[in-house]
């Protein structure tokens, strides 16, 4: 793979020097030039690009961009397949060809597919140019399996706007031993939990969210509520998302990855600790247990199916642990068809694990990244781009509720069930920000993402765990953990009786190992 | 006379070559099938023993040893896991054997067509479905809350309780051999029915002149007609004793942690291993144990089906 | 024919014991379909039912809705699965007729070298490489014929077992004696004799086809491959989009409000039914076919 990267690289510094005696004229293919629409945060991205030092030097620069060879990018994106994706690829191709001879294709796969998918279109010959590495731990282990490329040489010089859009403190967030895996986009970033509750029965009881401070001040409110409504439960969770779980994941710790070994909020000196072993982790779990005994958490918990949500909106749930974000109460408002409310109950931080939530990397087939490169950097400061990528074309996929602010809605006849295009994948595409707003969603919204956004890193935000020198005790560790976690999260057992054995079984399956590992990893990132 | 003798070598090669030749061409797509779709990839298992990195290639990829392999040993549970694997797997054989057996006889013995058909079509609907499905369908009769048991059932009998079965590891060995036997025993049925089609007719009615019963016509013509078909089967199924069907392992029991003692079998270890790891060496040295076993296993059961009855053997 | 008291007994004691093994086969089916026609809400409150209190077909509606994909893919499951069983059976019946001749030459080897494909594969990445790499099956129709389901080595010993039992050498003999050659005494005798256990081989092997869905989810990707879905490819999409949605609600919040509206769990359940439901329309039919044995004992005297 270096050897590619270098000719690669070669190729790319003797096209620009050989171009540069042209006369480096239209800087147009930096930022800025995105076309109208929504917010105007696309020209201060153009800021970002002169910190990238040759930020100028571009493939295309000052090229006519037609004597380059026709490319056709292969992106794969996780959602559903629509039918007009063919035509938005047309739109889209119409803005990026002139510029620089590139076009798109979307490989759209289903979330049960893409991880399947994506493995083993990195491992043949296949051309995969911008890859979607979503959760840290698959962008190193792609990286580390030399599916993917080190694009922090690469991403300066052919990216420069990617920074203005993410921050300068979160677009190497993907970077693991020195080497970047992909780039971050514009999403929220900061780690908070928190309870959701209906607002309608909370009330009744007598009760309102500002009361809630900590975990404790839930006892007298499930209490209430549940006095008055027998037959329901407090606290919904499902299989793999108990609530107690649900809660310390929301932002309790940085897990670091994997929660085996994890760094705690107030921790200024980076200190890795096993989490199962705190008090804190002992009182919430037995909080869980005592909810279960009265009641609150349904006996089915840890075996369910059905989406939290679902079950507060069939009436049999009241209240789930959830991760916040800026707008997520009117988010769940509209899925729980209730008014629901929330109370903050952790801290709240940026972390490594929503800024690099998803991480976008360029295939090892790849012919020309930097060309790839230079391309998806104008998705991140295009609006056009975004809003056909994201929302499709006026008229057909979405119409104006309201132009001047930027919001949209579906047009007559059209619902979420038989629309033609649309992936309405906010959290996955470069920059949402710049695109239209969907109707019910507040217009100033990324107003609250920023403040939401800029708060405090922890001491470990930014470091990246690699786990493959203690794949065998990860291995062993899953094991332990996945035949605890429900149960304990679901208050089916109680801790008096478990705690013990759980921490003990991960001891023995080489937990003090990773922690060390991690450690070691973490001091390095700390330059200790 | 010794002239024609001479002569007779070469044709006899000869001959050989024209008997046979039309019978291999005819086995020759199945062989070449399997030499594509099953023998070529074979050479990627030196996956199992590399740290692969896929710009190098799977052959330049440094060797690591066994180390790949270090996972499958190293926990705690790896004798809870191969006893479970080995003692359900050896159930099932028995069970879906016997209970097989038992269905295909008394099916094909049902004189009337309409409902032979009725019964032979049923036994097969378990089977069309995936196992996910199964999953929920168990859970629609399991669940703590709102399960069918524990709602209707268990009252008649004045248990008002109800049983939280996701907790409770006792009962499970029965309820997944169950599920099993519901999903899996039309396969091995309508083999057992082909078979059983398959005997000659006359031998019964021989039987039935000497004055065989019912019963005495089952043990001596209908069993040892099917004896190759269930040393077969056996054998296939003595091959495949490490592996098992994740799905009832993993999904049925609705991953609940609390019964992993008695429902984590190699594939489910393999798979909570594994989780999130993206790690081909790691699966491809689990598939490669799995394998292993079964092969020596099946080695050894072959050798002694040899020695008894040279004809079922399977090779 | 007069039935014996002691034949009657049996018949009786043989269809009690059979309809009380189709209805532990049903109630678990029927379960299946009535919580797909329950209202979601119903079901997440009262639990699955026999008798739900609301019904509602909101499922089928979430599936009608995409009824140009669903029909295309039905379309391609039944030509996959037609071709592919018909190739199937044919390979696996002149292989198994091949390897049954008990003076075969290299016959061990022979059958060794099918079982051995049984016990070990070579993974899916290999594997993956191999049929793109080299034979280019990706986003073609080959794709979903030609890997892992064309035969399966179970298959073949399982006829071969059936060839070596239940068809005795004097009837090829008594072929050869005719003059008949060997193709044609694979055609008079082993096609037309093999019949029991060819039809079962070959709905194996048509379920096999029917029920894949891992041939699309490898070989098949982009808009260009998803044309090519077949039913379960299709429904297996929409299962996953749900769960992915259910599961994980802080990464989909953008998109949740759009999928709250479908019945999880109905949906599901109507899925499965859509998936099954061609298989037990078609199935009775092939019915005729799983005939009693034809009474060898003429020819064998």
């Amino acid at each position: 793979m270096k050897k590619k990267l270098v000719s690669a690289l070669l190729i790319g510094v003797m096209a620009v020097s050989m171009l540069a005696g042209c006369g480096g004229g239209d800087a147009d293919t930096g930022a800025g030039s995105g076309s109208g629409g929504g917010a105007a945060s696309g020209t201060e991205a153009g800021g970002g690009a002169s910190s990238g030092g040759s930020g100028a030097a571009t493939v295309t620069d000052g090229a006519d961009p037609s004597t380059l060879e026709p490319y056709e990018i292969q992106m794969a994106f996780v959602g559903e397949s629509y039918p007009d994706t063919d035509i938005i690829e047309g739109k889209i191709n119409e803005i990026i060809q002139p510029k620089y001879n590139t076009t798109l294709n979307i490989i759209p796969m289903s979330w049960g597919e893409f991880t399947n998918k994506l493995n083993l279109m990195l491992s043949g010959d296949e051309q995969l140019d911008l890859v979607p590495c979503i959760g840290t731990s698959n962008g190193v282990t792609y990286l580390n399996n030399g599916q993917i490329m080190d694009i922090k040489g690469l991403y300066q010089t052919y990216a420069p706007d990617v920074a203005g859009v993410v921050g300068e403190d979160n677009v190497e967030i993907c970077t693991v031993g020195g080497k970047m895996y992909g780039l971050p986009v514009y999403k929220e970033y900061s780690n908070s939990a928190g309870v959701m509750m209906r607002k309608d029965l909370l009330e009744a009881a007598g009760h309102s969210v500002d009361e809630i401070k900590s975990l404790d001040d839930l006892d007298q409110i499930f209490a209430d509520v549940k006095a008055q409504n027998p037959d329901m439960i407090m606290l919904a969770g499902r299989q793999g998302g108990t609530p107690g779980f649900d809660l310390i994941t929301g932002g309790y710790f940085d897990g670091l990855n994997d929660n085996y070994g994890v760094i705690l909020p107030d921790d200024k000196e980076g200190k890795v600790i096993n989490y199962f072993e705190t008090e804190e982790f002992k009182t919430v779990m037995t909080k869980m247990y005592d909810w279960a005994q009265a009641g609150y958490i349904s006996k089915d918990c840890a075996t369910m199916t059905d989406a939290r949500q679902n079950q507060v909106k069939a009436g049999t749930a009241f209240a789930y642990f959830t991760p916040l974000k800026p707008g997520v109460d009117l988010q769940d408002s509209l899925d729980t068809t209730y008014e629901m409310v929330y109370a903050t109950l952790s801290p709240t931080w940026r972390a490594t694990g929503q800024v690099a939530w998803i991480g976008w990397g360029i295939g090892r087939n790849c012919k020309y990244p930097e060309r790839v490169l230079e391309t998806f950097n104008e998705f991140y400061t295009n609006a056009e781009i975004m809003n056909y990528f994201n929302w499709g074309i006026e008229g057909q996929h979405y119409v104006f509720v309201d132009e001047e602010k930027g919001i949209i809605g579906y047009p007559d006849g059209v619902d979420s069930q038989n629309k033609t295009y649309g992936y309405n994948a906010g959290y996955a595409i470069p920059n949402q920000k710049i695109a239209y707003v969907w109707e019910n969603n507040d217009p100033s919204i990324w107003d609250e993402y920023e403040t939401f956004n800029n708060a405090d890193p922890l001491i470990s935000t930014g470091f990246i765990f690699d786990n493959s020198s203690v794949s065998t005790e990860i291995s062993a560790l899953n094991n332990v953990f996945e035949s605890y976690r429900d149960a304990l999260g679901a208050g089916a057992v109680n801790p008096e009786d478990v705690l013990e054995d759980f921490n003990s079984e991960l001891y023995n399956s080489g937990l003090q190992t990773v922690m060390d590992e991690k450690q070691k990893q973490l001091d390095a990132f700390l330059g200790k | 006379m010794a002239n024609v003798t001479e002569a007779k070598a070469p044709s006899k090669t000869m001959r050989q070559i024209k008997t046979w030749a039309p019978i291999f061409l005819m086995m020759a797509p199945g062989l070449i099938y399997l030499f594509i779709n099953n023998y070529m990839p074979m050479a990627g298992l030196v996956i199992a023993f590399k740290q692969i990195n896929f710009s190098d290639g799977i052959w330049k990829s440094p060797w690591v040893g066994l180390k790949n392999f270090e996972f499958l040993f190293k926990s705690k549970d790896a004798f809870i896991i191969t006893r479970n694997t080995i003692c359900y797997n050896l159930a099932f054989i028995v069970i879906n054997t016997v209970l097989g057996i038992a269905l295909a006889i008394l099916i094909t013995d049902i004189r009337k067509d309409g409902p032979r058909k009725l019964y032979q079509s049923a036994i097969l609907v378990p089977y069309l479905m995936s196992i996910v499905i199964v999953s929920y369908i168990t859970y629609a009769f399991l669940s703590a809350e709102n399960g069918l048991i524990n709602n209707s059932i268990l009252p008649l009998f004045g248990n008002t309780e109800g049983v939280s079965w996701y907790m409770e590891k006792k009962y499970w060995p029965f309820i997944l051999t169950l599920v099993n036997t519901w999903k899996g025993i039309g396969y091995g049925t309508l083999i057992y029915i082909s078979t059983v089609n398959g005997i000659d007719r006359s031998l019964y009615e021989a039987a039935s002149l000497d004055g065989a019963g019912k019963w005495k016509q089952i043990l001596h013509v209908t069993l040892p007609s099917l004896k190759g078909t269930v040393i077969t089967l056996t054998l296939l199924n003595i091959g495949r004793i490490f592996y098992s069907d994740f799905g009832l392992f993993y999904q049925v029991p609705m991953n609940s942690g609390q019964l992993n003692e008695v429902t984590n079998v190699i594939d489910t270890y393999v798979y909570r291993s594994l989780l999130q790891m993206n790690n081909p060496g790691m699966a491809s040295a689990a598939g490669f144990y799995q394998s292993i076993v079964g092969f020596v296993l099946v080695l050894v059961a072959n050798l002694v089906v040899r020695k008894i009855d040279a004809d079922s053997a399977l090779f | 024919m007069i039935q014996s008291r002691s034949e009657k007994i049996y018949q009786v004691v043989a269809h009690i014991i059979l309809i009380l093994m189709v209805f532990c086969i049903a109630m678990p089916f029927i379960l299946l379909f009535m919580s797909s026609i329950t209202d979601e809400n119903t079901l997440i409150q009262n639990g699955y039912s026999y008798f739900p209190a609301k019904y509602s077909l909101t499922a089928y509606k979430y599936i009608w809705n995409q009824k140009a994909k669903v029909f295309q893919a039905y379309g391609m499951t039944i030509l996959v699965t037609a071709v592919g069983t018909v190739i199937n059976i044919a390979m696996s019946a002149m292989l198994a007729y091949g390897l049954s001749k008990a003076k075969l030459p290299l016959r061990r080897f022979f059958a060794f070298y099918v079982f051995f494909t049984m016990l070990f594969n070579g993974g899916l990445v290999p594997t993956y490489m191999m049929y793109t790499g080299t034979f280019h099956i990706k986003n073609t129709v080959f794709a979903l014929i030609v890997p892992a389901f064309m035969m399966s080595a179970m298959n073949v010993i399982l006829i071969r077992t059936y060839y070596q039992t239940s068809i005795p050498d004097a009837l090829y003999e008594a072929a050869e004696i005719d003059g008949a050659g060997p193709f044609k005494v694979f055609t008079t005798i082993a096609l037309p004799l093999g019949k029991p256990i060819l039809v079962t081989m070959g709905l194996f092997a048509a379920l096999g086809y029917w029920n894949d869905w891992t041939n699309g989810l490898y070989y098949l990707s982009g808009t260009e491959g998803q044309k090519l879905y077949t039913i379960q490819n299709l429904l297996n999409q929409m299962m996953s989009q749900i769960e992915f949605l259910s599961s994980n609600s802080s990464a989909a919040s953008a998109a949740s409000s759009d999928i709250a509206k479908v019945p999880q769990t109905a949906v599901r359940m109507a899925i499965a039914f859509v998936a099954m439901l061609p298989m037990l329309v078609i199935y009775p039919f092939l019915q005729k076919y799983f005939q009693k044995g034809i009474a060898l004992g003429a020819v064998k005297g």
